[in-house]
């Protein structure tokens, strides 16, 4: 019989995080060549959004395989432990992605300096409290706040576009999948698979169109 | 109409191919359609941005070219536009 994974390891999450991962990368990469070429405050704080969303990924991942093991195995996990490796940088890489979206759309109207000591200051408050708190659902609640923020310039900018319905989907989405990281007692497994498909989706139409513009 | 920033670049580097990818800063300033101050800022800025660069002739007399990054500009400009309009950056 072949070797198969633990089930700790959850073999669908590391795939999901993967593929997540990749498609965030190749937006980053893909847009380089404009950045540099334009130097435009927009695409950068555009790749920025990705790259951060898809470290954010990976960190989730980490939390997730942890509290999974928390809960199967009834391990103790010290705070000064599962905070830096896992929560922290969930919360802190996740809440600058939030911010740089919005930032990406509405930097002419903002200074940079202000708002980057704006967003750093929050995310490192969300950090501080998943640090104390160790909790994934109080960061998600925390980042709907956000989300309620990004709805706000998303319709002060005119149209309401298939863009922007895109950028709210993956913040949406991004926040359900942290509310539901562990053991998903209360989820069925097709849900769950549900949901990932749909990020999934959404991240791969926006590196289409990425593609489509620097092919 | 404003022009933008991306736009102004443009109508500076496709001035210096123009013509034959040499030109003189006063008749660039010219063809730009700039104010001295807002030339003199653009021209620092490209340079710095490595789309330009400066070279003397033979007589020591200051000529403006293209890079190859800055010939690379001009044939991603109208992605660079499109880019940032599908996306609204």
């Amino acid at each position: 019989m072949p070797p198969s994974l633990p089930n700790f390891l959850q073999p669908e999450e590391l795939i999901y995080t993967l593929v997540i991962l990749t498609l965030c990368l190749i937006i980053y990469f893909k847009t380089k060549e404009l950045y540099e070429l334009s130097e435009h405050e927009g695409i950068r704080f555009f790749r920025y959004t990705f790259l951060l969303f898809g470290l954010s990924y990976v960190f989730r991942f980490v939390l997730h395989i942890i509290m999974i093991t928390f809960f199967s195995n009834g391990f103790y996990l010290p705070r000064n432990f599962v905070g830096p490796i896992s929560i922290v940088p969930v919360s802190y890489l996740s809440t600058l992605a939030l911010f740089f979206l919005v930032y990406s759309l509405i930097w002419r109207k903002i200074e940079k300096r202000k708002f980057l000591i704006f967003s750093n200051s929050i995310a490192l408050v969300f950090s501080l409290v998943a640090f104390l708190t160790r909790s994934n659902q109080i960061i998600s609640v925390l980042q709907v706040s956000l989300i309620v923020f990004i709805i706000i310039v998303l319709l002060l900018k005119k149209k309401f576009s298939q863009t922007k319905l895109l950028y709210l989907l993956i913040v949406i989405f991004w926040v359900i999948n942290l509310l539901l990281l562990g053991p998903k007692r209360m989820l069925a497994p097709e849900i769950d698979i549900f949901l990932k498909i749909i990020s999934i989706g959404l991240f791969s139409i926006i590196c289409l169109k990425v593609i489509k513009w620097v092919k | 109409m404003k022009r933008s920033k991306l736009e102004v670049i443009y109508d500076i580097l496709k001035i210096i191919r123009k013509h034959n990818n040499s030109i003189k800063p006063t008749p660039l300033l010219r063809y730009s359609n700039l104010s001295s101050n807002s030339f003199a800022e653009y021209l620092k800025d490209l340079l710095e941005k490595e789309l330009i660069k400066e070279i003397n002739d033979k007589k020591g007399r200051k000529h403006i070219t293209l890079t190859d990054k800055g010939f690379r500009y001009l044939e991603k400009y109208k992605v660079i536009l499109g880019f940032i309009d599908e996306f609204e950056l």
